[in-house]
C-alpha cells in the first residue's frame, strides 16, 4: 500500500514542496527513508514510530520505505515528521487515503505524540498558498497569516487522525499562549536636548537614509538608534510577508497574528561571523541579522570592531536589497533591504571630535579610522556627531516630542516622496535629484563653496542633495527647489569621517 | 671609516642611552669608540651595567659604518658630533645635548646667529590653538627669531608654518632618522623644511619614530630654546615635558592663555598656576628674548570682516556664542535661542568667510588667541 503526503521544507528564506511516498508492504519488518534527508530528518524514524505507538495506534510490522520527492535536494529539519507519521497510518491502512488528500501537512511530533511547531511554517505554506495545510497550533498564526486557503492546526498526532476521519474537531490557535503583553517601543520622549541628532532620525526615518552616529561613549549612539523603527510606519503588506517568512525561516519568534507588521530591529553584536550577518549554514542556510531587518532597521554598534569582511558583506545587501548565498549544489537569495544605523567612537580614546580633547596619537587614529572603508561610509546619508547632552538637559529639561507626533510628519513626508518620485529620498537617483532636489541660489553658493574648499566630495554632493530634499518634506515643502536653510543643515549633518578628515 | 660614520652608527644602533653615548664620546674618538664598541669591551671606559658591554657588541656585529655614512650622504644628512666645530654652538653647552647629531637643510651655524624661541603644544589642538600657533611663528620669524618645534600635528606644525610664512628660519627637531617623515600628513612641509631650513635629530636614518623618542627629543628642543612657549597642552601632554626640560635648563616657559574649559588648555593655566609669563602677544616673547619690538609685525590684525546678513541674523550671536571655546550646534542653537537650520546656515556662512572652522560636528573660532587678533 502506497500513500502520498505533501509537505515542504525550508532553505533560506523559501519552501520547497516534498512529497513524502511512504510505501508499507511485504518483507522483513524494517524502516529506510530515501531521499537525501539530513540527521535531524533521518532521526524522525525513531520519533514517529514512538509517536504513533504512543497515539495508541499500531505501527505496522511490516517493510516500510519512504521517499522525499524530489529526492536529489537535500531535506533538513524535522518539519516533515507529521507527514511520514500520517503517511506510514494511511499506508497500514489506518486512515482511508481519501481523508488526506489535497492536504499539505507540516510539523514535528514528540516522543508522546503531540505536535511541535518547527522553524520556517510560514515560507513552507508559501510554496502553495492556496492549499489546505495542517500544521502545530503554535504555527497557526504565520501559517495563517501566509495561506490563502485553509489551515489547520493540531496539538497533536492522535488529533489529528480524529480530525481526519471526522471524530473531531481541528484545534483552534490557542490565544493564550501567545504574547499579548506587547512591549511598549522606546520612545523618542526619552531623549533629553540633542536637537541635531533627533533631526537626523527624524531624517533617516522620512528619507529612508543610512545614518551613521558618531560619538564618544556615553553620547547616547544606542538610546537613538533604538528609536528609529518608531517613527517608521507599518510595513507594507508585501514586505510585511517577506519579513514574516525570513522571521519564521530563522526560527525567531513571531509577534500575535503571526505577521510582522511593525518594522523589526537587529542589533547584531560585533562579533558576528559573516554567516550570522548575511546568512548561512551548509543545507538549511538560516537567514542572517542582515535578512531579519528586512523592512526595518539594522544597528551596528561599535561598526569599527566588526571584522572587515564582515561589513564588506553587507555593503551587497545595502547595494540590491538581497543576499545571495551560494553554495556547490545551489544558490539561494534571500531579501536584505534595511535602513542601516552605524555607531562608532570617532577615535580609540572616544573624544576625537571634541577640539583639544583627543589623547590618541596619529597611527592609533589612522589604525581606527581605516576599519571603517571608504565605500561603507560612502552608503550613509547622514553622518551626524553626537554629543553627550548638557547636564542641564539632562536634569532639568523637558521631555522632548513624543515619537507619535514625529512619527506624523515622517508619514507626510514620506507619502510626499513617494507620489513625486516613487521612491524614498535616499533612492532617488541622479536624474531624480536633479528633476526634484534643485537647491535654490543660495544653496548652490553654499554647495559650491563647499566643494571648492574640499569639504564635499561629487558623491557627497549628491548625498546631500537627498538629505536636504527630505529636510524640505518635513518642513512641508513638497516643491522641486530646495531653500537654502536645508542644505546647509543638510551639510551639517555630513560630518567628514576617517580617511576624509583632516586635522593639523 | 670616518669618525663621522663610527659616531653614526653608534647613535643609532649601539642601544646606548643618549647620556652613556654622550659620555663616552667625550672620552674617547669615535673611531676607537667603535673598535672598542665591536670588542664587547666598552665597560673599561664607560660605567655600564653587567653584561650590556657584551649586548652592544652583539648589537653592533651586523653595523656597518660606512653603510650607515652612506645612507646619510644618500639622504643629504650632515653627522655633527659633539665637540667639533660643526656641532651647534647654541646646543653644545646643554648638559644633556646628544653626542651625535643629524641634520639636513641649512647649517646648523644658521641656528647659532639666531635668537631661538621653541614653540610646542598638543597634537590635537583647537583651530583657535593653531591659528595662534601660527601667528606666533610668523610673528617672531619676521622678527628674524629662529622657531624651533618638532613638526607634529597640531601646534607644532602650525608654528612651522608660520615661521615659513613669515619668512624667517624655521628648525625642526624629530624623534627618527631623517631618511623619513613622521607624521606623514607633514611630508610637504617636511620637504619644504628639508631644502630651505633645519631639520634635526639625534638618531641616523633608519630609525623609526617609537613612541619612546619622543620625550628624548623633547630635551633638544628646550636646549636650543632661548624661551619656550607653549601654546595647548593637555595635563598629560609631552609639551610639558618640554616645559619641564626648559625649566631644569632656566629657559622662560611662556604660556599662552585658555579657556578653564578646554581640556587643551588644562595644562598650559596648570604652568601658569606654576608661575610661567603669559603671552598675549608677540611682544611679550620678544621683551622675554630681551630685544624691543621693531614695529615688524608680520600680519595686521585681521579684524573679521562684519558678519554677513542683518543685525536679525544670528551670526553675531553664533560668533559671540563661540568665544568660550568650541560647541556643538545643540549647543550653539540652546546658546543663541535660533533653530538649528539658522545655526547651521550662519555657521556654514562663518567657515565659507574664514572665520570659523566646524570639523566633526564641533564648531570654533579660527582667530588666533594673540591679542588684537580676536574677531569683535
Amino acid at each position: 500500500m502506497i500513500a502520498n503526503i505533501a509537505s515542504a521544507t525550508v532553505r533560506g528564506a523559501h519552501g520547497h514542496p516534498v512529497t513524502v511516498e511512504v510505501h508499507v508492504g511485504a518483507g522483513l519488518p524494517g524502516f529506510t527513508m530515501l531521499g537525501l534527508p539530513d540527521e535531524a530528518c533521518r532521526e524522525a524514524r525513531d520519533r514517529v514510530r514512538a509517536a504513533v505507538l504512543s497515539s495508541g495506534f499500531d505501527w505496522p510490522d511490516r517493510r516500510i520505505t519512504v521517499n522525499l520527492a524530489p529526492p536529489h535536494h537535500r531535506k533538513t529539519g524535522s518539519g516533515l515528521d507529521l507527514a511520514i507519521a500520517i503517511g506510514v497510518l494511511v499506508a497500514a491502512q489506518r486512515i482511508p487515503p481519501e481523508a488526506v488528500g489535497g492536504l499539505h501537512m507540516v510539523g514535528e511530533v514528540g516522543l508522546d505524540g503531540a505536535l511541535h511547531p518547527v522553524p520556517g511554517v510560514a515560507p513552507m505554506v508559501a510554496v502553495d498558498r492556496d492549499a489546505d495545510w495542517v500544521v502545530p497550533v503554535g504555527s497557526l498564526a504565520e501559517a495563517s497569516a501566509v495561506g490563502r486557503s485553509r489551515v489547520l492546526g493540531a496539538t497533536c498526532l492522535a488529533g489529528v487522525v480524529e480530525a481526519l476521519t471526522g471524530t473531531a474537531e481541528w484545534a483552534d490557535c490557542d490565544a493564550g499562549e501567545s504574547d499579548t503583553a506587547v512591549v511598549d517601543a522606546p520612545d523618542m520622549r526619552d531623549v533629553r536636548g540633542q536637537p541635531v541628532a533627533r533631526a537626523a532620525l527624524e531624517v533617516a526615518a522620512a528619507g529612508g537614509h543610512h545614518l551613521l552616529l558618531v560619538g564618544s561613549p556615553g553620547s547616547g549612539k544606542t538610546m537613538l538608534a533604538e528609536r528609529l523603527c518608531g517613527l517608521l510606519p507599518d510595513l507594507t503588506a508585501d514586505v510585511a510577508l517577506e519579513a514574516t517568512m525570513i522571521h519564521s525561516a530563522a526560527g525567531e519568534r513571531l509577534p500575535t497574528g503571526g505577521l510582522v507588521r511593525r518594522p523589526p530591529f537587529r542589533t547584531p553584536h560585533h562579533s558576528a561571523t559573516l554567516a550570522a550577518m548575511v546568512g548561512g549554514g551548509s543545507h538549511h542556510l538560516r537567514p542572517g541579522a542582515a535578512s531579519l531587518a528586512h523592512g526595518g532597521v539594522l544597528f551596528c554598534d561599535e561598526m569599527g570592531q566588526f571584522a572587515p569582511s564582515v561589513l564588506d558583506g553587507l555593503r551587497e545587501a545595502l547595494e540590491c536589497g538581497a543576499v545571495t548565498i551560494g553554495r556547490v549544489e545551489h544558490q539561494v537569495t534571500v531579501p536584505a533591504r534595511f535602513q542601516m544605523i552605524g555607531a562608532t567612537n570617532p577615535c580609540p580614546c572616544g573624544e576625537g571630535l571634541r577640539p583639544g580633547s583627543c589623547i590618541c596619537d596619529e597611527r592609533a587614529r589612522r589604525r581606527y579610522s581605516q576599519r571603517l572603508s571608504g565605500p561603507l561610509l560612502d552608503r550613509f546619508d547622514l553622518r551626524v556627531a553626537v554629543q553627550r547632552p548638557d547636564t542641564d538637559h539632562l536634569l532639568g529639561g523637558s521631555d522632548g516630542e513624543c515619537s507619535a507626533v514625529i512619527a506624523g510628519r515622517v508619514e507626510a513626508a514620506r507619502t510626499a516622496a513617494l507620489q513625486r518620485a516613487g521612491v524614498l529620498n535616499a533612492h532617488l537617483d541622479a536624474v531624480g535629484l536633479d528633476r526634484h532636489a534643485r537647491p535654490d541660489a543660495d544653496g548652490a553658493a553654499r554647495l559650491r563653496t563647499e566643494i571648492d574648499a574640499g569639504r564635499l566630495t561629487g558623491r557627497g554632493y549628491h548625498r546631500v542633495r537627498r538629505t536636504a530634499r527630505t529636510l524640505a518634506d518635513l518642513a512641508g515643502e513638497v516643491g522641486d527647489v530646495i531653500d537654502d536653510r536645508h542644505v546647509a543643515t543638510a551639510v551639517a549633518m555630513r560630518v567628514s569621517m576617517g580617511a576624509e578628515r583632516g586635522r593639523g | 671609516m670616518s669618525a663621522e660614520a663610527a659616531a653614526a652608527a653608534l647613535a643609532g644602533f649601539s642601544g646606548l642611552a643618549p647620556r652613556s653615548l654622550r659620555r663616552l664620546l667625550d672620552v674617547l674618538a669615535p673611531s676607537d669608540a667603535w673598535e672598542l664598541a665591536v670588542r664587547g669591551q666598552l665597560g673599561e671606559v664607560v660605567e655600564l651595567r653587567q653584561g650590556r658591554a657584551r649586548e652592544v657588541a652583539e648589537r653592533l656585529s651586523g653595523v656597518d659604518p660606512d653603510a650607515v655614512a652612506a645612507s646619510c650622504a644618500a639622504s643629504d644628512i650632515n653627522v655633527l658630533v659633539h665637540g667639533t666645530r660643526a656641532y651647534s654652538a647654541a646646543l653644545s653647552d646643554d648638559p644633556e645635548a646628544p653626542a651625535v647629531l643629524f641634520a639636513r637643510g641649512q647649517p646648523l651655524a644658521r641656528i647659532d646667529e639666531l635668537r631661538r624661541v621653541a614653540i610646542v603644544g598638543t597634537r590635537s589642538a583647537t583651530a583657535a590653538g593653531r591659528a595662534t600657533a601660527h601667528d606666533l611663528g610668523h610673528d617672531l620669524s619676521a622678527n628674524g627669531v629662529a622657531v624651533v618645534s618638532g613638526l607634529a600635528i597640531g601646534v607644532d606644525g602650525a608654528a612651522h608654518r608660520g615661521a615659513l610664512d613669515g619668512g624667517g628660519l624655521a628648525v625642526a627637531v624629530l624623534a627618527h632618522g631623517l631618511d623619513r617623515c613622521y607624521p606623514e600628513r607633514h611630508r610637504h612641509l617636511f620637504e619644504q623644511m628639508c631644502a630651505d631650513h633645519v631639520v634635526l635629530s639625534e638618531w641616523p636614518p633608519g630609525v623609526g619614530p617609537e613612541p619612546w623618542r619622543f620625550p628624548l627629543r623633547n630635551r633638544i628642543i628646550a636646549g636650543l630654546a632661548e624661551v619656550v612657549v607653549v601654546v595647548e597642552s593637555r595635563v598629560t601632554g609631552g609639551s610639558l615635558i618640554t616645559a619641564r626640560a626648559a625649566l631644569d635648563r632656566g629657559v622662560d616657559v611662556l604660556v599662552v592663555p585658555g579657556s578653564p574649559q578646554m581640556p587643551a588648555s588644562e595644562g598650559t593655566n596648570m604652568l601658569l598656576r606654576d608661575g610661567a609669563g603669559v603671552v598675549t602677544d608677540v611682544d611679550d616673547v620678544l621683551t622675554a628674548l630681551g630685544i624691543s619690538h621693531d614695529g615688524c609685525r608680520g600680519v595686521a590684525p585681521v579684524r573679521p570682516p562684519g558678519p554677513p546678513g542683518s543685525d536679525a541674523s544670528p551670526h553675531g550671536d553664533v560668533v559671540a556664542a563661540l568665544a568660550d571655546g568650541p560647541a556643538t550646534l545643540d549647543t550653539l542653537a540652546a546658546r543663541t535661542m535660533h533653530s538649528v537650520a539658522d545655526v547651521a546656515c550662519a555657521v556654514s556662512d562663518l567657515v565659507g568667510a574664514g572665520l570659523v572652522v566646524a570639523e566633526g560636528g564641533w564648531v570654533e573660532l579660527s582667530m588666533s588667541r594673540l591679542s588684537g587678533q580676536h574677531p569683535s
